[in-house]
């Protein structure tokens, strides 16, 4: 990068006659300012691609279709006796989807009244497609479970 | 060779500001690539209220045998039942199942661990299924 320090001569001009200081100066000026132009045509555009990269990145956008791996899945329960409920708990809540869906993650919601969720589990689907979420630690009754929700992505 | 020198510096200057210019394909090539979904919600339905179910056990010297249940909601068939029967504090004294609910009646006849008769407080049931 040019800069003007860089520019020949300019530390000689004081010991020069006045015409060859006239004809140095127009040397001068005829390179130092395409020389500034350009400097300063970089620093604008450096100023202005960096805005650029900015919006670009806030404005990219595409279309895509979200597709499903499974048009459904199934749960069942599992329960276990507790004494400190006291009361049937549910232990695991078993997904089964396909095995387009292995590898993908999974999250099991039991939900109770008015759709509270009571608690949430999540893993990754075996190659069968397959989980067994453990619900134990949640110490959940059974009797309480009124709907359970499911969402896999992958 | 003095005149060449502002168009040198100019072509310098705006070769650096062309260098400078981030590629904005960067900013349109965008190709999203969406995570698979599938989600949903499904109810959980009791099949009855078990809490009218009547339980009665056999005993050998104080120590329950077996276990007969009755009133058992029909649209229980074909549920898997599991029985617990407990003491004092709800602790734990013997469980069965899970078993596959057959009729409105089950005879539970394979209980895990020992039960003494007279210290049963109360019977649990829970019915996964059908």
């Amino acid at each position: 990068m040019w800069t003007l320090s860089e520019v020949p001569e300019i530390g000689n001009m004081g010991s020069h006659a006045e015409s060859s200081r006239s004809g140095r100066s127009r040397h001068i000026a005829r390179f130092a300012v395409p020389a500034v132009v350009g400097v300063v045509v970089f620093g604008a555009v450096t100023a202005f691609a960096a805005t650029l990269s900015v919006n670009g990145k806030t404005l990219g956008s595409g279309n895509a279709t979200v597709s499903s791996c499974n048009s459904g899945a199934s749960v069942t329960y599992t329960t276990t006796y507790s004494a400190t409920l006291p009361g049937y708990k549910v232990a695991t809540a078993p997904v089964t989807t396909a095995a387009a869906c292995n590898g993908f993650a999974y999250k099991v919601t039991l939900t109770g009244a008015a759709n509270a969720s009571l608690a949430e589990v999540t893993g990754t689907l075996d190659a069968s497609g397959n989980a067994s979420p453990d619900f134990s630690a949640s110490n959940i009754a059974a009797a309480n479970v009124t709907g359970v929700s499911v969402v896999i992505t992958g | 060779m003095v005149r060449e020198r502002p168009a040198v510096a100019a072509f310098a200057g705006l070769t650096l500001a062309f260098l400078a210019w981030p590629g904005d394909a960067a900013a349109t090539a965008i190709a999203p690539n969406p995570d698979q979904v599938s989600s949903g919600s499904a109810s959980t339905s009791a099949c009855g209220s078990l809490a009218g179910i009547g339980v009665a056990w056999k005993s050998t010297a104080n120590v329950v045998t077996s276990v007969t249940l009755t009133s058992i909601p029909s649209a229980c068939a074909s549920g898997r039942l599991s029985l617990t029967l407990v003491g004092s504090g709800n602790a734990s004294l013997a469980t069965a199942g899970p078993l596959t609910v057959s009729g409105t009646t089950l005879s539970v006849t394979s209980l895990t661990g020992s039960a003494t008769a007279t210290s049963v407080t109360a019977a649990y049931v829970s019915v996964v299924g059908p």
